[in-house]
């Protein structure tokens, strides 16, 4: 169990502006932690023939996308938001849209 | 409905004017498909960069082609063709055997057994992975008979099988063999059975981790794959009692095992024999040599490997095992659909086949590389074909746990990367590993590959090396008249002559796998006044073995250390192909360095950096590089994750073979906390590896002089081509790289420095 870090809105602020890196040490090291929860499926972008990203589940048996997020994705920065937003919710239960004041 | 898939694959890979080259296709879901030839001069880069640019070219090709359906027997096996024996007459079976996956899936070991007539005999797994012998007359009767006792994986274990026609028995045994630990030793299993079935054989198809599954047209179609190690398979044309298959097995009386002159012994195989080809030979009287299907894994430990040795050289009487795997694919083995005659006419350069159907399209690309005969332009670009196979159907980027941790980003996939994981017969790479865990040894092309396109899901990423090489190509026709394009292939195969004639060679964007032959050729370029462009990162890092008889298969052993997806196993370190030692170039005295100034030193995948130019960029010998270079700084942009220094990163060093009077004239800066050093930099684990603190993560551009007259430019990154094209090419990294590039191409020699300060190499500016 991942605990909540205290200074968790400024950490989602800092990963909102900025989701590739360099980060500080402590969105790092909570990146990291998130990044290696266990999961079923793997969260992977589908590339539309047309342009933009979709979110998937990918099962890997057998091989399936199953759609994690409806909307499509114009950059790949608002993707990595939107995972990051998925594994938040997964670990620690809530949404992190408001900073993680909650 | 959904829209027609279409696979293709091509042979060679790079080919000259009056050399053919053949197309092997297949196309499902549409009566016929498009087939045009295509010269690619860039890859698909979206809005921020040139974008996909072909070019279509009048050609020979037939136009459109009518559609068939071509499928891949994927999975290794022995094969021995006409064994004259008469099963009907009683026989035996016996191995010694190290199975790796008892998955619940009936295995063959050695036999004749053809599934679609369910006839012959078998010796095999059954579903709970125990011996059985499955015998059948083709008639309606057939029978398996098991021990019932399930194998241990990766124990090695002695198995026989016999049958007696004329006491109508069945015999089995399984002695396990070796040490088995603090486990608790599993025992010996002795079954005999009563069996009134006859094998009306008398010539036979031996096969060795396999069955006959079926036949399409005249390919033989194979199951019952083995996973594991096999060893000294052989076959008596008799039956004998589980004495007598002791005795066998010990080589103590009445039938010495190895006995060539005893008429019985229809066949002992022995694997550690012709090591460096697909045969084996057979040590019994009847020297009826085999054939290997689908590079099973060879030059791996026996059951009685002592530890003492590593080379099988040294020991082959060690090394009498091969490896096959359910999974193996070395050859798809595809009829050809059509040939292309390259023609007179045809410039050297990045060429594709562009077949089309409905809304699918799929290109094959190849080379034509200049006439060996033909005078040769200045440039040369050395596309890093031996890097494409390593490469090649790579699945671990989409399927690994620990991507997003090591590249800090998503994993992006697109159709044809979904349809590479739904057809598992598209075969592996040697970033995978084997169903049974095991590291994929050999990369090959001769099969479709669905990462080496212009259009890709992510060239962010270095496993789709050839869309990144597209953006040398589109800088280098932007940036010469014209130049010729030839493959690590042509290298290999050709040596220096592959070289000869160049001025510059300039290499695509990931040289990482290279052969003794490529490296001894391009060192003796440099030697002969040749002048080298290295840009790319992470090059001459693994050392590799090409298939001796078949072009377009390589083999790699992953040694010691290295950022590996897989280790070789214990004593498996040695290539089969050539017996040479594999693993990291650097691990042999001969580092990345030593030929290009920079090596291996730091990789991640989330954000570029640019670079910083250092005081010896001020050195008057460096003076032509930066010539309309106005920045400090240069590189913030970028294709390939924003920047020109990222992805796999290079640095100096003088320890690995970076020459004295090499100057670094930039080093990148700023690198992300995903960036880490490589783990051959580390004796002893810390926390002091990341980009954000540690110094050594950074990329050194680096350019020193070879004596008598050449010179080498290295950028060490990846990422760097993706730079160049920023802001339309008005750019100063473009602008560095045309100043080197017009500099190494001017017959101008380069004063070979003898007496250099090396006091300010490294210094920043």
């Amino acid at each position: 169990m991942i605990s909540k870090p205290s200074n968790a809105r400024g950490l989602v602020e800092e990963f909102q502006r900025q989701p590739y890196g360099p980060h500080s040490p402590a969105l790092q090291a909570l990146l990291n932690r998130l990044r290696t929860r266990p999961r079923r499926t793997k969260l992977v972008l589908y590339r539309e023939p047309s342009g933009g990203f979709r979110l998937y589940e990918l099962e890997r048996d057998p091989v399936r996308l199953r759609t994690a997020v409806p909307e499509p994705f114009l950059t790949l920065e608002d993707a990595e938001r939107a995972a990051f937003s998925i594994r938040w919710r997964e670990t620690f239960g809530e949404a992190p849209g408001d900073g993680g004041r909650r | 409905m959904s829209a027609p898939v279409l696979l293709a694959y091509c042979d060679p890979f790079s080919a000259e004017a009056g050399e053919q080259v053949r197309f092997m296709v297949s196309c499902e879901g549409a009566g016929s498909y498009d087939a045009g030839l295509v010269r690619l001069l860039c890859c698909e880069t979206g809005p921020a960069g040139p974008g996909l640019r072909e070019m279509a070219l009048p050609s020979s090709l037939p136009g459109r082609l009518p559609a068939r359906r071509q499928h891949i027997d994927i999975g290794s096996y022995g094969i021995v063709e006409d064994v004259a024996v008469d099963l009907a007459k009683g026989f035996t079976f016996d191995a010694l055997m190290f199975p790796t996956l008892l998955d619940g899936r009936p295995q063959a070991i050695i036999g004749t057994w053809r599934e679609t007539e369910a006839k012959g005999a078998c010796l095999m797994l059954d579903s709970r992975g125990a011996l059985a012998l499955r015998i059948g007359d083709g008639a309606g009767a057939s029978a398996m008979i098991s021990t019932d006792t399930p194998l241990r994986e990766r124990q090695w274990i002695a198995v026989a099988g016999s049958f007696d026609p004329v006491r109508e028995e069945v015999v089995l045994i399984q002695r396990p063999l070796g040490d088995a630990g603090f486990d608790a030793p599993p025992a010996t299993v002795v079954r005999t059975a009563a069996c009134r079935i006859g094998v009306p054989e008398t010539s036979v198809s031996l096969l060795i981790a396999a069955w006959t599954a079926g036949h399409e047209g005249e390919r033989l179609l194979t199951g019952g794959h083995f996973d594991g190690k096999i060893e000294r398979p052989r076959l008596l044309a008799r039956p004998l009692d589980a004495a007598g298959i002791e005795a066998f097995r010990t080589g103590s009386a009445p039938l010495p095992a190895e006995d060539g002159s005893n008429p019985d012994l229809a066949g002992a195989w022995d694997f550690s024999g012709d090591m460096s080809s697909d045969r084996f030979p057979d040590r019994s009287s009847r020297q009826n040599r085999g054939r290997l299907i689908n590079c099973p894994t060879r030059a791996v430990t026996g059951h009685n490997w002592t530890g003492e040795f590593f080379d099988w050289r040294q020991a082959p009487e060690q090394y009498g095992a091969i490896h096959f795997h359910s999974d193996d694919l070395g050859d798809a083995g595809w009829e050809s659909d059509f040939a292309f005659t390259i023609p007179d006419d045809l410039e050297s350069g990045v060429h594709a086949v562009r077949l089309s159907a409905g809304t699918t399209t799929f290109h094959v690309p190849f080379v034509v590389r200049a006439a060996r005969a033909a005078p040769r332009r200045d440039v040369a670009l050395l596309l890093s074909t031996a890097t494409y196979w390593a490469y090649a159907n790579c699945r671990e980027r989409f399927l690994s746990e620990s991507s997003d941790l090591n590249q800090g980003r998503l994993t992006i996939l697109d159709d044809l990367d979904l349809l590479l994981l739904e057809r598992r017969e598209l075969g592996l790479s040697t970033y995978d590993r084997h169903a049974d865990g095991s590291g994929v040894v050999y990369g090959t092309r001769l099969r479709p590959v669905l990462n080496n396109r212009p259009v890709t899901s992510d060239i962010t990423v270095a496993y789709d090396n050839f869309a990144a090489d597209l953006l040398v190509v589109d800088w280098l026709a932007r940036e010469t008249s014209g130049f010729d394009v030839l493959t690590d292939e042509d290298l290999h195969r050709d040596g220096l002559g592959a070289l000869s004639g160049h001025r510059v060679v300039v290499t695509s964007t990931h040289p990482e796998y290279a052969s003794k032959e490529m490296r001894d050729a391009l060192d003796a370029f440099l030697a002969g006044g040749g002048r080298l462009i290295y840009l790319g990162g992470n090059g001459l890092y693994w050392k590799i073995a090409f298939h001796p008889d078949t072009t377009g298969i390589i083999e790699v052993r992953r040694a010691e250390d290295g950022v590996r997806a897989w280790e070789s196993e214990p004593g498996e370190a040695f290539h089969g192909f050539t017996g040479e030692y594999g693993g990291l170039w650097r691990r042999q005295g001969r580092a990345p360095n030593c030929t290009l100034g920079v090596g291996f030193i730091a990789q991640g995948f989330d954000a570029s950096a640019p670079y910083q130019r250092t005081e010896a960029s001020l050195d008057p010998r460096a003076r032509f590089i930066f010539e309309g270079v106005e920045g400090s700084l240069f590189g913030m942009g970028g294709l390939l994750a924003g920047g020109a220094a990222g992805l796999e990163l290079d640095c100096a060093s003088e320890a690995l073979g970076t020459p004295r009077h090499a100057l670094t004239v930039a080093s990148s800066v700023g690198h992300s906390n995903i960036y880490h050093l490589v783990p051959e930099e580390l004796n002893t684990t810390n926390g002091f590896t990341d980009g954000t603190i540690n110094p050594q993560v950074r990329s050194d551009i680096v350019f020193f002089e070879t004596p008598p007259d050449g010179a080498v430019f290295s950028v060490g990154s990846i990422a760097f081509a993706g730079s160049l094209s920023i802001n339309g090419y008005d750019n100063d990294t473009a602008r560095m790289m045309g100043n080197v590039l017009r500099r190494f191409a001017d017959p101008e020699p380069f004063a070979f420095p003898h007496e250099v300060d090396t006091s300010v190499r490294r210094r920043r500016k």
